[in-house]
């Protein structure tokens, strides 16, 4: 088979004409009138500033005045020719010599007009090549950006910034935070692709720490969709969660299982999407992270192995009370070591980011460190549903003990948008976005979630010289209820404003538990 | 061998199979401009007899344009299986910049990879009213002579040359002579297409100029598609040999595994067959036959090559269509 050039180009590009040879006055108005221009102004000059409707509209009004001028020079020069001799017969009449120098005069700008219009043919042709060929540059609401005429090299910059207010209320907590602004997140966020098959993302984050660290730093290589490479910095595939952007987030901080799990980690993995993306996989090998933590350095030779499946086994069905379920489990597995003076362990905190659980000084961890963590959610209209558990085992030392233990968390919530918008994991975009002059509001969505997180009863085993917690200042369990109220001004502003009460066992001398801790948050939120 | 395991060999093979036994392939050929209607009958032939052969169908999609502009395409990824283009220095460029194909690429089919041959004639209007004969005619004042940009354009540089090795024995090699020859030419150029079709279309269809300079088998064609009442092919005393080469572009035929399909379209070119539709549409065929068979359409010419007047393309193109070069000089904004 071939791909013909259509005949319509090849007739087109061949085109039967028959040049201009003697011209009428009444048929060359409009060339003339076009053809005058070029007495106006230069002929090459003219092409290049003939960029505008409005250049050109101007010219056509002169050259309506000069051509009436001309065919009423042309009349008079007919009129004023000798007329035909009455005897012995009538001479042909022929042309005067003014009217062949008008004639002539006429082609010559005949030419000159047909030069012009071929010339802003050339270069409204070169000009949408070159629109064709151009970079776009983007600003909307997915933040600012440019890319390629195809598409294939983009760059786009975008941003979160968390600025959150913390009340405690009532807090006998043991060493109180204060009541507190703070900046919980500033993290530009610069990612693109380097044509079809590369992408990248760089996101530094300035904001808590008051430091500048590197969050996400990581290059993409995409052979098709179901194969994909990852190689850098980036969040590990495990917390369900931990994977949602904090941007999205329904709730001002995460809850309890994204505190055993890894957070970002360096690494590699593969990922894709399969079976019709009715299953994503990942799976990778990272320098292995303590329990909620990120790091950049690597402080022991052993490496975690992370794997996540989830899967939306009812994506493409027509039934729309399944299709929004999305169930999975991630596992991370690796052999990691501490030292006394860098245990490579973790503390545990509360919502209010205060400390309720702290391994002993001088505990580190010594060998095996296991994750698993099923993890589900359902959304469905303005309702969303997300579940998650997780258990994270460790090998511990201190001392002369020696011990394997095992935490375990869970969480549980339920979020509904009182103004009808469909809820999901990523962004919602309110359907009337906040406009005072149009009396429009956004989108509310209320939530309420409970979790919990449960230390080994084995941390707190042994004397006061080997045992690994101290039960009179770490919680054995902490429980939390939170519910939060979010206004979606639009879909890049966001106001939260969140409670939390949550309740301990244990943590306190003599047996008794650590007080409630109480606290109010509220964010203002631009994501973009 | 477990269910299991048969089942997997099943898959494999299947996979296999679909992969080795495609019905079809896609090939693209990036050419210059005024070939569309060579081509469009040669790909009719190479597909008919590339069935019969191996029965498998193939497409070969077209592009044309400028040969330095589709060059250009290609180093920038445009995906050419095969190049035709007007010029060596064109596919140089390709192998040079783009690292596409060898840098020897030229000695890997016959007549230095030119399956044809053309020159460059003029074009007039019917009687020929501004009386041009020769290159000294094109010269004068007043007349309007259409070309393409020698920037883009492979027929244009043919064009150039040939003015300049007319000049350049008119002169006795007088280099400023010659300059002044070819400067007082091009600025009876009132409009430079950027490819010799687009260049035929502002001499044909928007009626401008007084003369056009092309492709000896685009004015051919013309004069065939329009009638002979309309315009008239003028033979210029001197003109140069203008060799087309082809080339397969090694990377892209790898990566797309369409090597051996590419490799015969190209060596279906010398065949007789393909060398008589290279006469009947007006392009000079190299083979004995076809050349002796068409040999009463062309008209006599006194040609030059690049290599004998030039040096060769590469010192052609660095001296006179690099930036700065003669033709910069030549035609810089404002000297028309």
């Amino acid at each position: 088979m071939i791909a013909p050039v259509a005949e319509a180009e090849r007739r087109a590009s061949m085109p039967s004409l028959s040049r201009s040879g003697a011209l009428s006055v009444g048929a060359l108005s409009l060339t003339l009138a076009l053809a005058l221009a070029c007495l106006l102004t230069p002929p090459f000059a003219l092409a290049e500033e003939l960029t505008s409707d409005r250049a050109l509209a101007d010219i056509v009004r002169a050259l309506e005045n000069r051509i009436r001028q001309l065919e009423e020079k042309l009349e008079r020069a007919t009129a004023a020719a000798p007329a035909p001799a009455p005897a012995p017969a009538p001479a042909p009449a022929t042309p005067s010599e003014t009217e062949d120098a008008l004639r002539n005069r006429v082609e010559e700008l005949d030419q000159q007009v047909r030069i012009v219009s071929r010339k802003l043919e050339l270069e409204q042709e070169a000009a949408a090549a070159r629109a064709k060929d151009a970079a776009i540059v983007q600003a909307n609401r997915e933040g600012f950006g440019l890319r390629s005429a195809d598409g294939t090299f983009r760059l786009r910059i975008g941003g979160t910034i968390h600025a959150d207010t913390r009340a405690y209320l009532d807090n006998d907590f043991p060493g109180p935070s204060p009541d507190t602004f703070v900046l919980r997140r500033v993290r530009p966020n610069l990612e693109g692709t380097v044509g079809e098959k590369f992408g990248f993302r760089i996101q530094p984050e300035l904001g808590s720490a008051g430091t500048m660290t590197l969050l996400d730093a990581h290059a993409d290589l995409n052979f098709t969709p179901a194969f994909r490479v990852r190689a850098g910095k980036f969040k590990a595939p495990v917390g369900l969660e931990r994977l949602q952007s904090p941007a999205d987030m329904p709730f001002v901080e995460r809850a309890f299982p994204t505190q055993l799990l890894p957070n970002r980690d360096n690494g590699v993995q593969l990922f894709g999407d399969v079976l019709d993306n009715r299953l994503s996989y990942a799976a990778g090998f990272f320098n292995g992270v303590r329990d909620g933590a990120s790091a950049d350095s690597d402080s022991s030779s052993g490496k975690d192995f992370n794997a996540r499946l989830f899967a939306h086994p009812f994506r493409n069905s027509d039934d729309d009370n399944l299709r929004s379920l999305g169930v999975g489990v991630s596992v991370t597995s690796g052999t990691q070591g501490g030292t006394v003076a860098n245990g490579n362990l973790s503390s545990y905190l509360t919502p209010g980011q205060q400390t309720f659980f702290a391994y002993s000084t001088g505990t580190f961890a010594a060998g095996g460190r296991h994750r698993i963590s099923p993890q589900f959610y359902y959304y469905r209209g303005p309702l969303g549903v997300m579940g998650e558990y997780a258990v994270s085992t460790h090998e511990v030392t201190r001392a002369t003990r020696h011990a394997e233990i095992t935490h375990r968390a869970w969480q549980l919530y339920a979020t509904y948008y009182l103004t009808g918008e469909d809820a999901s994991f990523g962004r919602v975009t309110p359907r009337q976005p906040f406009d005072s002059q149009r009396g429009t509001w956004g989108a509310f969505e209320v939530g309420l979630r409970i979790s919990q997180l449960a230390v080994d009863g084995a941390s707190f085993e042994g004397t006061p010289s080997n045992r690994f917690a101290d039960p009179d200042a770490s919680a054995r369990k902490a429980t939390d209820l939170g519910l939060v109220l979010n206004w979606h001004l639009n879909r890049n502003i966001r106001v939260q404003t969140n409670f939390d009460i949550t309740r301990f066992e244990g943590g306190a001398p003599r047996g008794g538990d650590l007080p409630d801790e109480k606290v109010l948050f509220s964010r203002f939120q631009a994501a973009f | 061998m477990t269910s299991l395991t048969r089942l997997l060999a099943a898959a494999v093979f299947g996979v296999l199979a679909s992969t080795t036994v495609a019905a079809e392939i896609i090939i693209t050929n990036v050419s210059y401009d005024p070939t569309r209607e060579l081509y469009q009958e040669v790909n009719a032939a190479f597909a008919k007899q590339w069935e019969a052969k191996t029965g498998q169908r193939v497409t070969i999609k077209q592009s044309h344009g400028g040969s330095g502009k589709q060059a250009r395409s290609v180093i920038d990824g445009l995906d050419a299986d095969v190049v035709t283009l007007a010029l060596a220095y064109d596919i140089d460029e390709i192998a040079a910049r783009g690292r596409l194909l060898p840098k020897e690429w030229q000695k890997r089919l016959p007549n230095n990879s030119a399956p044809y041959t053309s020159t460059i004639v003029f074009l007039v209007r019917k009687g020929n009213p501004k009386k041009i004969w020769d290159w000294d005619d094109a010269a004068r004042a007043g007349i309007a002579v259409i070309t393409p940009n020698p920037k883009t354009s492979g027929g244009a540089r043919w064009n150039y040359l040939a003015a300049w090795a007319y000049a350049l024995k008119k002169f006795d090699a007088d280099e400023g002579k010659t300059k002044e020859f070819v400067t007082r030419l091009f600025r009876n150029v009132p409009v430079l297409d950027s490819g010799a079709r687009g260049a035929t279309t502002t001499f044909i269809e928007r009626g401008i100029g007084d003369v056009l300079l092309t492709w000896e088998n685009e004015a051919f064609l013309v004069a065939k598609e329009l009638g002979p009442d309309k315009f008239e092919i003028v033979v210029p005393s001197l003109s140069i040999l203008a060799e087309p080469p082809v080339a397969l572009v090694d990377k892209v035929v790898d990566r797309r595994k369409t090597r051996p399909v590419a490799q015969a379209y190209l060596e279906f070119l010398y065949t007789e067959e393909a060398q008589d539709l290279i006469g009947q549409n007006f392009y000079r065929p190299i083979s004995a036959k076809a050349a002796a068979k068409y040999a009463a359409q062309f008209p006599k010419v006194n040609l030059v090559t690049v290599d004998e007047v030039f040096g060769g393309w590469q010192k052609a193109q660095k001296t006179h269509f690099a930036d700065g070069g003669q033709f910069d000089q030549i035609y810089a904004p404002g000297s028309r």
